[in-house]
């Protein structure tokens, strides 16, 4: 689900069960991408989920819920193939992008994240998953509403049209459907683990 | 020997390890298997097992299908290096996205499954024009055109399979082809494909290379 009051936005193991936070602290009614990607990435290192997305026990009909009084926690299999194929699609992107420039993942001095992502995304979680590459988390900038903030400084900042024209200048539009590599590299993307090496 | 690594093998590949996959072949070699041995004793009947699975299990995911043609196909890429004589190959399909359609990945499972089951495929690309599709079947003396159309209106159009089973005809070439499709709304439809032309169709990979199997065998008993 979107952003919204009552989704799941952080997930944390605890004793006997797990820690859920929800936008606006109230009763849970499903998850938004940060938590699903907290989720995924909590019941990876417990072993539940395996790489392949597959559960080790597989949840029955109801799905796996992290609160088994409220069936709006519950996690499928459709969902965790859902969000592989969106990680995977992602940093299949980074990855053809990086490559395409000549640059590794090490070459990265700052790795923005933009829109509703950038409130309560766990670096850490994101990059144990494989959306993330493993660059040291402090060059991971979460920018939450980057784009209308961008917008503003635009308009309120004296020559801001010139910077903007900079920028377009050094920007290159990279149709990644077309690319024979990027459908190899999102296949190569899909497992949860860490984002491999650039190949 | 052979049933521990068959056994290895398939947990790899189950679990979608490339890397545990490549060692279990590797291994195999090392202890005296022929590349040939690991192709058909190990890595073919794996790929019928895997998607006989999956397609079977209600927890298997799409991701998982892509990973498994993918390593499918890239042990057998590997292992083909090898092969002290080439391998007898079963037939020849050219294959590509209808006209319009620009969504590959259907395409790229079939095509996983296609190399490791010994058929030869020529990957035309995505929004391939009707015309392409019968030239480059020519060209490579194929028996089966495979169209890809994930959409109604490129599963569906003028300009896709219909066009292609139009020049066949107009080139009075339908006896040397046949004419295969895949994609989303062939599974809606099962009898769409006969009516946009085609010879058959297939809801997954493993499905599809059956289908292209048996319809290479019409042509080439």
């Amino acid at each position: 689900m979107a952003a919204e009051t009552g989704a799941i936005c952080r997930v944390a193991p605890r004793a006997g069960g797990y820690a859920i936070e929800t936008i606006g602290a109230t009763h849970a009614r499903g998850y938004c991408g940060s938590g699903l990607i907290d989720a995924v990435a909590v019941l990876l290192a417990e072993g539940r989920l395996k790489p392949s997305g597959r559960f080790a026990q597989p949840p029955g009909p109801e799905g796996f819920r992290l609160d088994p009084a409220n069936p709006r926690t519950a996690l499928f299999g459709s969902d965790v193939d859902a969000f592989q194929r969106a990680k995977g699609a992602t940093a299949a992107a980074m990855a053809t992008l990086l490559k395409q420039a000549g640059m590794d993942w090490s070459d990265l001095r700052r790795l923005c994240v933009c829109g509703a992502f950038g409130h309560t995304l766990d670096v850490a979680h994101a990059q144990a998953v494989g959306l993330l590459p493993p660059i040291e988390p402090d060059r991971v900038e979460l920018l939450s509403d980057a784009t209308l903030a961008g917008c503003e400084r635009l308009l309120l900042t004296p020559g801001g049209d010139q910077d903007m024209r900079a920028l377009l200048e050094c920007t290159k539009a990279v149709n990644l459907s077309k690319l024979i590599a990027y459908d190899e590299s999102y296949i190569t993307h899909l497992r949860l683990k860490p984002v491999p090496p650039l190949p | 020997m052979l049933d521990a690594i068959i056994k290895a093998y398939n947990e790899a590949v189950f679990e979608t390890d490339k890397e545990a996959a490549f060692a279990v072949t590797d291994q195999a070699l090392a202890q005296g298997l022929t590349a040939e041995d690991v192709v058909f004793k190990v890595v073919i009947p794996a790929v019928e097992e895997m998607m006989t699975r999956i397609t079977r299990d209600p927890d298997a995911n799409l991701a998982q299908h892509f990973m498994t043609a993918q390593i499918a196909s890239e042990v057998t890429e590997r292992m083909l290096a090898r092969f002290a004589a080439p391998p007898a190959i079963v037939g020849r399909v050219v294959i590509g996205t209808a006209h319009g359609d620009l969504h590959s990945l259907g395409k790229r499972i079939v095509m996983g499954c296609l190399k490791a089951l010994m058929v030869e495929v020529v990957d035309l690309g995505v929004n391939v024009p009707a015309e392409r599709f019968v030239d480059e079947a020519v060209a490579h003396d194929a028996q089966v055109i495979a169209v890809s159309a994930m959409m109604v209106h490129t599963a569906t159009g003028e300009n896709g399979v219909r066009k292609v089973r139009r020049i066949l005809r107009d080139r009075g070439l339908e006896d040397r082809f046949k004419i295969v499709v895949g994609g989303a709304p062939y599974r809606f439809d099962n009898e769409l494909y006969k009516d946009v032309g085609a010879d058959g169709w297939a809801a997954d990979g493993i499905a599809a290379g059956r289908v292209i199997i048996d319809l290479i065998r019409e042509l080439k008993p």
